[in-house]
Parts: structure tokens; C-alpha cells; sequence
């Protein structure tokens, strides 16, 4: 039901993966951490992956490593595959942000209801809800927006977005933290929320390997021609 | 100082589609010819982006296939799409490189 060419393709990527060089693992993880699904669909992103693995593995064929092939400015180089990709899917955006807020509220509330709670409805402050949510959007620009940027940099500045994610984690913590004192606790159920987040969940990614069959429908289909 | 790689960029385009309509090829291949023809700075880093923008613009096609080395290969080929912008490139490109050789002369 949620398999699409893209589980295909990441199938397939991970198999030929396993048996390159760990410079040239690194150097493709660097390069497909640049392509998040807000400058190039997760499609042709795998695509581009599956590329990048046959690059080396012909590198490796004749004793050379990846960057032999790609030369030193793999930020100019990574900049230009986001140029003359695809694009991004504005539809894949909001089902994949969808999928990872229901996700998160379907675990966090499960969790909470069997470890913390023991019960299905409970007392709490209302700010949980901003903070939930504020978190899955945190982590969603950081892997969208911040990683990219720096993913494919050398040295101190590769470490940035790592620095700067904590900093705005730690500033929406400590908003939250300080406007904690509502007295007007309201009742939490858990129950409808761990129903809701689940069905919203599937439906997220049903839709989502639907939009997928779309992206490839007019494209290529390796994943025939890739089977050994 | 002439900027070579700035010249090269607008040319390497119909290069490519050229090589490609010879017969068809793969990446590492398209890259040894180009350096054979004197393109000798060019690397996969330089030509991938242009073989991900051809075939979005469905200039060109692949295909994976055996390779007799190891692993199977991504084979590009022309569409009929790509023989139109060859033919027109060809065109352009004689056009241009006429103009520069009057300029150069002094005609």
C-alpha cells in the first residue's frame, strides 16, 4: 500500500551503497543532505543518488574515488544539480509535514498514555500543544532549510547547523518553559488524539506514495532496468 | 586572462548532445571523449548537471544496462527532441562561430 518507485529506489540505493568506498559514502551522503524535499523532490533526488553510486562505483573500477570524478566545489557542484533538477513538489512538502506532526503526536501521546499516564485522558497545561508542535516544525526547517546549507561545507562551518538547531530548540524550550505558570490546566484526551494522529498518519503516506506514482509516472522507472 | 571554463559553458551543452547522438554512451564515456576533443579540465561534476537538465527537458533518455566492468550502467540516448536541438545547434553554432571568425580577421 506505501510502496512507491522512491522505497524502490532508496531499496535498490541501499544495496549498491553498502559497497563503496566510506570517502565516497560520505561524500554522496554530504551531497543527497543538500537535496531536501524543499529544492528537489524526493523522485529525482533518488535518482540523482542512484547516479551518484554508479559515478563512484565506475571510479572505484578503475582505482579512483568519487571526488576524482566531481571535482573540489561539490557546493557549486550540489547547487548545480538543485538548478537543473526537477524542483521541489509543493504537495510532497505539506503531505511529508503532515505525516511527521501525526507521527510524532501518534508516539508522544502513545507513550504517554502507557508510561507516564496509565490512563487515556489526563490534566495538563495547555502549553504542550504549542510545544509539540513547535518541535516538528523546528526539526522540519532544520532538515529542510539549515542542513542543506551547510552540509556540504568544510571544517567548523560544516558543524553549524548542528549549533544553530540547538540554539532554536533551546530558545523555543525556554519560551515555553517561562510561560508555563497557566494555572488553567485543561483535561488532555489522549485517546482521540493517538486515534486521530494514527489515521491522519496513514493517510499521509497513502497520499504520499500516490503523489510519488505521480512524480515518476512521466519519468523513467529504473527500478526494472536496476534489478539484477 | 581568458576565462576558458566561461567559454566552454554555453558549447559543452551541444557537445554532449553531439557525442550522445553518435551512439549511445555513459557518463565516465561522455567525459573521456570531451577530454579526447581537448576539453581536458571537464569532469563528471561538470557534465552531470547538464545530463540532469537534458533529460528534464527530455533532450535526452536513459537507460541501465549491462556493463561488461561491474556494476549495470546509465546509458543516454537521443529522443527525437534532442535531434531537433542538435540540428538547431548546429545551425547556432556555425552561425556564431562564423561572426567571431569575421570579428577575429578583421573582415
Amino acid at each position: 500500500m506505501f510502496k512507491n518507485e522512491v522505497t524502490l529506489l532508496e531499496q535498490e540505493n541501499k544495496k549498491q551503497f553498502e559497497g563503496l568506498r566510506e570517502e565516497d559514502k560520505q561524500l554522496i551522503n554530504d551531497i543527497t543532505k543538500g537535496m531536501t524535499i524543499f529544492k528537489v523532490n524526493s523522485y529525482d533526488a533518488q535518482v540523482i543518488r542512484r547516479d551518484l553510486i554508479g559515478m563512484a562505483q565506475e571510479q572505484n573500477l578503475r582505482n579512483g574515488n568519487l571526488e576524482d570524478s566531481l571535482g573540489d566545489d561539490i557546493k557549486g557542484f550540489t547547487n548545480e544539480l538543485i538548478k537543473n533538477s526537477g524542483g521541489p513538489c509543493v504537495i510532497e512538502i505539506i503531505l511529508k509535514f503532515l505525516s511527521r506532526l501525526s507521527g510524532y503526536f501518534f508516539i508522544w501521546f502513545l507513550c504517554s498514555s502507557i508510561f507516564f499516564f496509565g490512563k487515556l485522558t489526563w490534566e495538563s497545561t495547555p502549553v504542550i500543544y504549542p510545544f509539540y508542535i513547535g518541535v516538528v516544525v523546528i526539526t522540519f526547517i532544520i532538515e529542510g532549510v539549515l542542513t542543506p546549507i551547510f552540509t556540504t561545507e568544510k571544517g567548523f562551518r560544516k558543524h553549524l547547523q548542528g549549533i544553530l538547531g540547538f540554539l532554536i530548540f533551546a530558545s523555543w524550550s525556554l519560551i515555553l518553559y517561562l510561560s508555563r505558570n497557566n494555572p488553567n490546566e485543561v483535561e488532555v484526551n489522549g485517546g482521540i488524539i493517538i486515534v486521530t494522529s494514527g489515521l491522519l498518519y496513514l493517510a499521509t503516506k497513502y497520499l504520499n506514495s500516490t503523489n510519488i506514482h505521480r512524480l515518476a509516472r512521466d519519468k523513467k522507472n529504473y527500478i526494472e532496468d536496476l534489478r539484477y | 586572462m581568458v576565462d576558458r571554463s566561461q567559454l566552454m559553458r554555453g558549447t559543452l551543452e551541444g557537445c554532449i548532445v553531439k557525442i550522445i547522438s553518435q551512439e549511445e554512451t555513459y557518463g565516465y564515456e561522455i567525459v573521456s571523449k570531451l577530454q579526447d576533443y581537448g576539453f581536458e579540465e571537464v569532469k563528471e561534476g561538470t557534465t552531470y548537471p547538464i545530463l540532469v537538465r537534458l533529460e528534464r527537458k527530455n533532450t535526452i533518455s536513459s537507460v541501465y544496462k549491462e556493463s561488461p566492468l561491474g556494476p549495470k550502467r546509465k546509458y543516454y540516448f537521443l529522443t527525437d527532441k534532442g535531434k531537433e536541438f542538435l540540428r538547431e545547434f548546429e545551425l547556432v553554432w556555425n552561425d556564431v562561430k562564423n561572426s567571431v571568425d569575421r570579428i577575429m580577421r578583421g573582415e
